[in-house]
């Protein structure tokens, strides 16, 4: 049971089956991950393939996050991206160290936590929180709208008394 | 002056007190801080899953069983409706500010 603090893969190559022989050999959703990618002469490439490693495996930013270090600038996708490992969230920069009994048990009640997140499988869940949000964005619209007719009303009625007296 | 005066008050007593052991500065206990700081991530880190689960277990399992998007939608489009019709209404008057602005527009163009 790993303290969950930032575990650091440096990807060896670009080439889509080696870094999903590199990758295989990880357990995700146990700790935070670091791909370090910026050493890499195609850095695209590797991104590219990470990202297809991680949806084939149906894994997600979920119930630890994925940073990758590399040097792309305007990246839009669903990694983070960080130029340093210093850069990335200090929230997970733990040291590791041998724990005592209290901090074992919670260690464990962590893992078990982990284990009954793992078996819910958040994945199938996505549509509906994807549909979830629009909903709301569209509510938020709808009464943003309403907001503002209402703003309208409520001078001209004022402008209207204001001209009858 | 003032240091010789000190020297004075402490005559008689600077054999006592140079043979007493110095007591060293209590030092912070490092250890225990960073103890507390561990116990404090893993605490934290423990109720961000609980609350994790709690939103795929309890929330989104009501999302998808019983949404409620489709009627609130519903009646916020109504009233939405309604509110335009009202605005309609009340700037349609010949005396509205839109009525005057835009036939002042239209003289400007049209009468000069």
């Amino acid at each position: 049971m790993p303290i969950p603090s930032y575990k650091q893969i440096h990807i060896k190559s670009e080439e889509r089956s080696k870094i999903f022989d590199q990758l295989n050999f990880h357990q995700f959703g146990q700790v935070p991950y670091i791909f370090s990618i910026s050493h890499l002469g195609n850095e695209l490439v590797a991104l590219k393939n990470i990202e297809d490693f991680l949806e084939e495996n149906q894994l997600s930013n979920y119930p630890y996050p994925i940073y990758i270090v590399s040097s792309i600038q305007n990246y839009r996708g669903s990694l983070e991206l960080f130029s340093t490992i210093e850069e990335c969230p200090k929230f997970y920069k733990q040291k590791i160290k041998q724990l005592n009994v209290k901090e074992n048990k919670i260690l464990q009640k962590i893992y078990l936590k982990q284990k009954n997140l793992q078996n819910i499988r958040a994945v199938e869940f996505t549509p509906y929180l994807n549909e979830y949000g629009r909903a709301h964005k569209k509510l938020f619209n709808l009464h943003k709208e309403e907001v503002f007719l209402s703003k309208l009303a409520n001078k001209l009625e004022a402008y209207y008394d204001k001209k009858e007296s | 002056m003032t240091k010789k005066k000190v020297d004075d008050d402490l005559i008689g007593f600077r054999d006592f007190l140079d043979g007493q052991p110095q007591k060293s500065s209590p030092k912070v206990p490092n250890n225990r801080y960073s103890d507390f700081e561990l116990i404090t991530f893993l605490e934290q880190d423990s109720k961000r899953i609980t609350k994790h689960i709690e939103t795929f277990e309890e929330k989104v399992y009501m999302i998808k069983h019983y949404p409620q998007d489709i009627k609130l939608i519903t009646d916020q489009e109504i009233q939405v409706a309604s509110k335009k019709g009202e605005t309609i209404e009340l700037l349609s008057r010949k005396e509205s500010p839109l009525y005057i602005n835009f036939s002042e527009i239209y003289k400007s163009f049209f009468n000069s």
